[in-house]
């Protein structure tokens, strides 16, 4: 047994912090500990000792099969151990090393370490506080006894902090950021004096997602305790709790254990950075002995009654680490740490499509990607549409689990719709090492598939548009500053003289007197300033009102926020947040490098805008009649921020759960490229009565996803001089057209000062048409009853687009029907549409695209984005390597641009990537 | 003579009509086969959990009903909702599969597919009640022509409802645009006013719908009592308020309610229902349904409240098979332990919440504590006021789950569902988890003495709420309670009453077991005596006796024959 051991200073303000921690959370560590009784008396499932069930799922998922499998499976680890999981382990015990460090008069301490990098190192913080302490100390691998106790021979590493070193301290900071975790990362010399390599001891791989333990569930903790031979702890090692930052856990340690990894023996994969144990003490705030009586001077540690033990969580120190500095001379290490820890995807070393700013590729290079043989799986989603054979359906549901695997859970994709064809689609989660698109190619193969998608992250159109124009402040361009300033002298030298302003300007109305031009959009679609119920009769003003409260109006964007333009006019009993999966749509600001907080804000202004104290004030919500809001809004956040959707699943989810709540008007200002279950809950919106009003799109040409869709409706973009905006998107897909281009919406400037500005994009345009059809349906609600819920949308459409006014600017069939014309629309009866008016009556299902050239056209979709930004060091966490069917997609549309025998020289082609997203949009 | 009974609420031709389905109209049940009991399942049943069973036994078909005596009572037409199509869970396949013959096949994949109306359903199952009437085998009694319900007949009178507003909704199950509207009636002389109300008059407007269902049914010399606005699912097609959550059995996620409160459709059908007028030989007579709050979630039921104040206090508010919280609403949030978030397929995120359960007495040596079943689609104290002072009435249901009886291995029904909005409606601010309950010990009382005690218990509080929060005298108090069984509606019936031909043991049993829960509920609770005590201090047993009659059949039928005359 190893000799007692003093308590150091570090040592005792460690267990006091610890137990600290520990009392926090000891009515959550009592409830465990009970359930732990409890599932050794085969009372309760590990998997029910939990109460977090989003950590639960978590932790299924990582087992790759369906839940309930994978419950079997977590629930039987008390008796049954995979060995493989016992073979990871044993490999990831070949990376911990012991370390001594050495001062003047020999040893002054023993620490534990493990590889996370081929020549770096973890430990704590408290082991090598800094740089000099790392240049003593020394890392011993192989310090273990091997067969029949002998004592291996250990190889020994200099460590190397001067090639990279980074450090938490043990003492939290609040000054200093990511202070507390008590880590240190330091580089260790690939070979040593004697020519030994470090590379036979591998490396470990810190996961920072999370479910890689739950609550009840076994650790390991691989050590040397008091600087002993390495050992193992596998008794008495159950997880107590997991908090933000930290957890507690039952497993026996020693000093000198500082520094160990603690594993999670159902996943084998490392949970914590082990740091403290924790003791034992009484009301009084002594440390207490085994026996009950307080500790006394010269007491070592084994006489004190330990708790438990507490580590630092792993997601806690990468997320350090990645945003923590270093030195120039120091990236170079931790690039390689970067790469260790995402060595799941090989990038080819040879691009097969050499992305340059005009999409040129080497010519001979369409030979597939190479994917190395990762270690590591990832979970992906896909939708899938079965076969319209119910045999096939009825027997997916059966055997799913086996026809696909990896296959975590299979739900449907709309559960309750009321749309029969869409009861064929699904959604599916995949563990799996592999390309996610092969994944799909293969399930698409089945059966049983009609067509299989993985659901990766996609840029929106406004996410596409060019930072780089500064000639024109469009909606991209305030967000690519992250802030804006007042414009309003160049809006007036450009459009002072033109129709709308000119307009406006001839306005007398007293609350606008000034700054008529700010209103010009209102003057553009016919809307009384002030009141745009005025133009109604008293009987139908009445109606109208009466109606309204009974109506839901829901801003599918960015979140809500407080900006005093806003603030007060949204309904925040219902609002629904489906990225954090939570009731509060809050906008929060995308940090990092997407500075793109407020557009939820801005298209909300144009609906429920209000006073606004400002030199800025102007403009107001369409929803807002004589300084009064009339209805409330509903914000729904489906965005981290507006160029990024993460899952499509996430706007699908957002749009089912307003819908399903009782929206009677959604509106959406940032769309997408085309898939299935946009396609989907388009229709649905449309065969459940709910009027979707979507953005055309910005500076992409081609109508956006949903709006391209028939169920919705889609809006472009004019400008004060009643012109189209020439960066909206257009096409037959368009129902109305209604002012986008320089409309005055609440922003922030540099200094986060409130400020109102000219902006644009067809996101503005929307706003207007979705006010103006609740405005509607709340007029004719009466007579809405008799009609069935598409009817609702398609007289709805009919009504919008007889009454909108005519525009000879507008190129035919291009903008839509006209420009919204409010006062007009509010006084257009509705008329019962035809079966044959069905907006799908007289369409094919939308076919499918090829499965190769929706996998190029996501990969060029992304790619607008960094083709106009060539120094973008971002990427999506969805990109892979093409696969070869989705390069032989390409490779159909190279552009014959070059003669061949500058092709031939160049060795370059250039995919026409307009042709193929054109062709994937059907438009 | 035989003693008479009167059930508020129950499903006699349920089990059999679900034995077949007709693509045509009418369906092609014979009338002799309607009156016979049935069990569904074979063999692979048998295996199975023994409560399980019982839900699937008939518990009020004709024979029984006729062996019970059972003189008056209110049939509910309840179309299978969609929800027991999904193959889902256990229960889920088997009911969708041939181990629960003879439940037809053909009419689970009819509402599955959506081959038929919730509306095309009810006027199925309407059409067997008409054919019975006219082969004289019931008597269906209608506001058109009220009879005198205290002259006796030899056979069963029955009053017709709905339960579950989805029954009024005429476009194809699961699907909003598609008209039922094309069903063929076979033989043409067959068609009746139901058909062609069906064929001629489609209406996507429940309200409307719910306008000419009354007409037809006058047309057709029958009338509707009252309308369960919800049943056990969230129906996407036709969204009349939020439903109270009912369904553990079946784990899709339709059953999870999702909405708050009644909608605008929902207030749309409550004003139709109350302004009901219908036609008679040119002249409009008032036909007005009244509302049952059973199955409607706490907030639809306080919107319904609020509604009626003021215009129309004059129809009372019912409960036609209810169970009770044993709480005030107040109550109630202080007993919440757990409340967690759940994310469902479709996104929606709702409420899984654990309540503690109010002890209603004690009795017996061991495993003493009966406690309420606190799901809220049991009624809160308020809910109780609230029909008490409308004059209306309370049928205590026979479930015994709803009644709170649980497994003593089990802590009963714990968790349930509520929707977001309705969980933030009631909790603004998280509640603290609070600690629970210890686990059950082992051993009886029985379930013979558990089971009527549990039922006595709801109705003891029933008596007591009326007492503490109106101003209901306590004789008047016993007078609004009936039974409300809910027979052939999915149930658990109380093993000493597991059909409607055992009223009589229930009879019995309430003679003696409610005054040893008067004593344990008011050892518990406190309050004065809720049973007429003699001049010794004990329960005056001639005083009981007649109060369990009324409770059995006097109150119900006061009830009906008020109906009638209004």
């Amino acid at each position: 047994m190893a000799p007692s051991a003093p308590l150091t200073e570090k040592s005792l303000y460690l267990g006091d912090y610890a137990y600290r921690n520990y009392t926090t959370y000891l009515q959550e560590i009592d409830r465990v500990r009970n359930g732990i009784a409890e599932n050794r008396d085969g009372l309760r499932a590990i998997t029910d000792i939990t109460d977090d069930q989003t950590q639960l799922n978590r932790r299924l998922a990582r087992e790759g099969m369906q839940r309930e499998q994978a419950l079997e499976r977590v629930n039987g680890l008390a008796n049954f151990q995979d060995v493989a999981i016992l073979r990871k382990i044993l490999r990831f015990s070949n990376s911990v090393c012991r370390l001594v460090t050495t001062g003047p008069r020999g040893i002054t301490g023993y620490g534990t370490g493990c590889l996370i990098a081929p020549n770096v190192l973890i430990t704590n913080n408290h082991v090598l506080p800094d740089a000099d302490t790392a240049t003593r100390t020394v890392a011993q691998f192989s310090y273990e006894l091997g067969d029949q106790n002998r004592f291996l021979e250990p190889i020994t590493f200099h460590l190397r902090p001067d090639q990279f070193f980074l450090t938490s301290t043990f003492k939290a900071d609040p000054n200093t950021p990511f202070s507390g975790l008590d880590f240190t990362l330091v580089a260790v010399e690939p070979t040593n004096a004697g020519g030994g390599s470090l590379d036979p001891f591998g490396y470990v791989q810190l996961d920072p997602k999370l479910g890689k333990i739950i609550e009840g569930e076994y650790c390991v903790v691989i050590q040397h305790p008091k600087g002993d031979y390495k050992k193992i702890v596998l008794k008495d090692i159950r997880l107590l709790t997991l908090t933000d930052n930290f957890l507690i856990y039952e497993s026996d340690t020693q000093p000198g254990s500082s520094g160990s990894l603690v594993l999670g023996l159902g996943t084998g994969e490392a949970v914590a950075l082990h740091h403290s144990a924790i003791p034992r003490k009484d009301p009084a705030g002594n440390w207490l002995r085994r026996d009950g009586t307080p500790l006394r001077p010269g007491d070592g540690d084994d006489m004190v009654d330990w708790l438990g033990n507490e580590g630092i969580r792993v997601s806690c120190i990468v997320e350090a680490f990645n945003k923590l500095s270093v030195p120039a001379s120091m990236q170079p290490a931790r690039a390689k740490i970067i790469e260790a820890q995402n060595a799941t995807i090989v990038i080819p070393t040879k691009p097969s499509l050499h992305m340059t700013p005009t999409l040129i590729s080497p010519r001979t290079e369409f030979s597939g990607p190479v994917v190395s043989k990762p270690e590591l799986s990832a979970m992906y989603h896909f939708e899938v549409v079965l076969s319209d054979l119910p045999t096939m359906q009825d027997d997916w549901e059966d055997k799913a689990a086996k026809l696909v695997p990896g296959l975590v859970n299979d739900a449907p994709m709309l559960p309750d719709t009321v749309v029969p064809a869409l009861r064929r689609m699904r959604y599916i989660a995949v563990q799996t090492n592999r390309h996610p698109w092969l994944v799909a190619a293969d399930i698409e193969n089945l059966p049983h598939v009609e067509t299989c998608r993985p659901d990766l992250e996609s840029y929106t159109d406004v996410g596409l548009t060019d930072p780089s124009s500064e000639s024109r402040l469009t909606e991209s361009a305030i967000f690519n500053s992250g802030t804006a300033k007042p414009n309003e002298t160049e809006f007036m030298a450009k459009w002072s003289a033109k129709k709308w302003v000119v307009e406006a300007k001839k306005s007398v109305h007293p609350d606008i007197k000034g700054k008529e031009q700010r209103w010009w959009n209102w003057f553009a679609i016919n809307c009384p300033v002030g009141d745009p119920l005025a133009n109604l009769t008293k009987p139908d003003r009445d109606k109208l009102l009466a109606n309204l409260p009974q109506l839901q109006l829901v801003q599918m964007d960015t979140g809500y926020s407080d900006h005093s333009n806003v603030l007060g006019g949204y309904n925040l009993d219902l609002d629904h947040d489906a990225i954090s999966v939570d009731h509060d749509a809050r906008d929060e600001e995308a940090r990092f490098f997407f500075k793109f907080p407020g557009h939820g804000t801005r298209t909300a202004s144009l609906v429920i805008g209000g006073k606004f104290a400002s030199e800025h004030h102007g403009n107001g919500g369409l929803l807002v009649r004589n300084g009064q809001r009339i209805s409330p809004l509903i914000p729904y956040r489906v965005s981290q921020s507006v160029i990024i959707i993460g899952r499509g699943k996430e706007v699908v989810e957002a749009a089912n759960v307003a819908m399903r709540g009782g929206a009677d008007v959604l509106y959406m200002c940032m769309g997408t490229y085309p898939r299935p279950m946009l396609d989907a809950i388009a229709r649905e919106a449309y065969e459940r009565g709910v009027i979707w009003v979507c953005a055309a799109g910005n500076e992409v040409g081609l109508v956006i996803a949903p709006a391209l869709y028939p169920g919705s409706i889609a809006v472009a973009a004019i400008n004060p001089d009643d012109q189209p905006w020439d960066k909206s998107s257009k096409g037959k897909e368009v129902d109305i057209s209604a002012p986008g281009e320089d409309v005055y919406v609440p922003f922030v400037d540099k200094d986060k000062k409130e400020i109102m500005v000219y902006g644009s994009g067809t996101s503005y345009a929307t706003p207007h048409v979705a006010s103006a059809a609740l405005l509607w349906r709340a007029r004719y609600a009466d007579e809405l009853k008799a009609y069935l819920p598409w009817q609702i949308v398609e007289a709805f459409r009919q009504a919008l687009r007889s009454s909108a006014r005519l525009n000879a600017n507008l190129p035919v069939d291009r903008y839509g029907a006209g420009v919204l014309d409010l006062t007009k629309l509010l006084n257009t009866a509705p008329i019962v549409p035809k079966p044959s008016e069905h907006a799908y009556a007289n369409i094919a299902p939308r076919r499918p695209s090829d499965l190769g050239l929706a996998e190029a056209a996501h990969f060029f979709w992304n790619l607008l984005k960094r083709k106009i930004r060539p120094n973008s060091v971002e990427s999506l966490t969805g990109d892979f390597p093409l696969t070869e069917r989705a390069q032989q997609a390409m490779a159909a549309f190279v552009k014959p641009n070059l003669s061949p025998a500058a092709r031939a020289e160049s060795g370059v082609e250039t995919v026409d990537s307009d042709a193929l997203l054109q062709q994937y949009f059907n438009q | 003579m035989a003693t008479s009974y009167f059930d508020f609420h129950l499903h006699p031709i349920f089990k059999q009509f679900i034995t077949q389905f007709s693509p045509t109209y009418p369906p092609g049940h014979t009338v002799d086969e309607l009156g016979k009991s049935l069990q569904f399942g074979g063999p692979i049943l048998q295996l199975l959990d023994k409560e399980f069973l019982h839900m699937l036994e008939s518990q009020s078909c004709l024979d029984q009903m006729g062996r019970a005596t059972l003189s008056l009572g209110v049939a509910a037409l309840c179309p299978v909702e969609r929800l027991f199509t999904s193959r889902d869970g256990l229960f889920g396949k088997l009911l969708n599969s041939n181990a629960t013959r003879p439940l037809s096949q053909e009419l689970m994949r009819a509402v599955r597919d959506g081959k038929v109306s919730y509306y095309g359903l009810l006027i199925r199952e309407l059409n067997l009640y008409k054919q019975l009437r006219d082969k004289k085998i019931i008597e269906i009694l209608t506001r058109k022509t009220p009879i005198d319900v205290a002259v006796s007949s030899n056979k069963t009178r029955l009053v017709m409802s709905l339960e579950g507003g989805h029954g009024l909704c005429r476009t194809m199950i699961g699907e909003s645009g598609v008209p039922d509207n094309k069903t063929e009636v076979k033989p043409a002389s067959a068609n009746d006013a139901f058909s062609t109300d069906l064929l001629n008059h489609f209406t996507p407007d429940p309200a409307q719908s719910l306008r000419q269902l009354q007409q037809a049914l006058w047309d057709e010399n029958m009338d509707l009592c009252y309308l369960v606005l919800t049943h056990l699912s969230h129906i996407d097609e036709q969204l009349l308020a939020t439903h109270a959550y009912g369904m553990k059995m079946l784990k899709n996620q339709a059953s999870i309610p999702v909405s708050t409160g009644i909608s605008a459709k929902g207030f749309d059908v409550v004003r139709a229902a109350y302004t009901l007028e219908v036609d008679v030989d040119g002249a409009t007579k008032p036909a007005p349904v009244i509302i049952d709050v059973k199955h409607m979630s706490l907030k639809s039921r306080q919107d319904l409240y609020t509604f009626r104040k003021g215009s129309f206090d004059n129809i009372p508010v019912i409960c036609s098979h209810a169970g009770v919280t044993g709480y005030s609403i107040s109550a109630w949030k202080e007993a919440l332990e757990t409340a967690r978030r759940v994310k469902l397929d479709s996104g929606d995120l709702v409420i899984e919440l654990k309540t503690g359960r109010k002890t209603a007495g004690r009795w017996g040596a061991i495993n003493s504590e009966f406690t309420y079943n606190a799901w809220t689609v049991n009624l809160m104290d308020e809910d109780i006021e609230t029909i008490l002072e409308s004059n209306g009435l309370i049928g205590v249901s026979l479930d015994v789950r709803i009644l709170g009886w649980h497994d003593t291995l089990s802590t009963g029904e714990t968790n349930e569902f509520m929707s977001s909005g309705e969980f933030r409606h009631f909790f603004p601010e998280r509640f603290a988890q609070l600690t629970s309950e210890p686990m059950e010990s082992f051993l009886v009382p029985t379930r013979q003495e558990r089971h009527p005690l549990s039922f006595c218990f709801n109705l003891l509080h029933i008596i007591s709420v009326g007492l503490l929060r109106t101003s209901v005298d306590l004789p008047d108090l016993w007078k609004r309670i009936c039974i409300g069984s809910d027979y052939d509606g999915l149930i658990n019936p109380l093993i000493n009453c597991r059909d409607i031909s055992q009223m009589n043991e229930l009879e019995q049993n309430l003679l003696r077991w409610l005054p040893v829960a008067e004593k344990a509920y008011r050892k518990e609770n406190g309050g004065q005596p809720l049973l007429k005590r003699d001049t010794a201090g004990e329960v005056d047993m001639t005083n009981l006796k007649a109060l369990v009659r009324d409770v059995m059949f006097n109150n119900g039928q006061q009830f009906i024959h008020r109906w009638l005359g209004n």
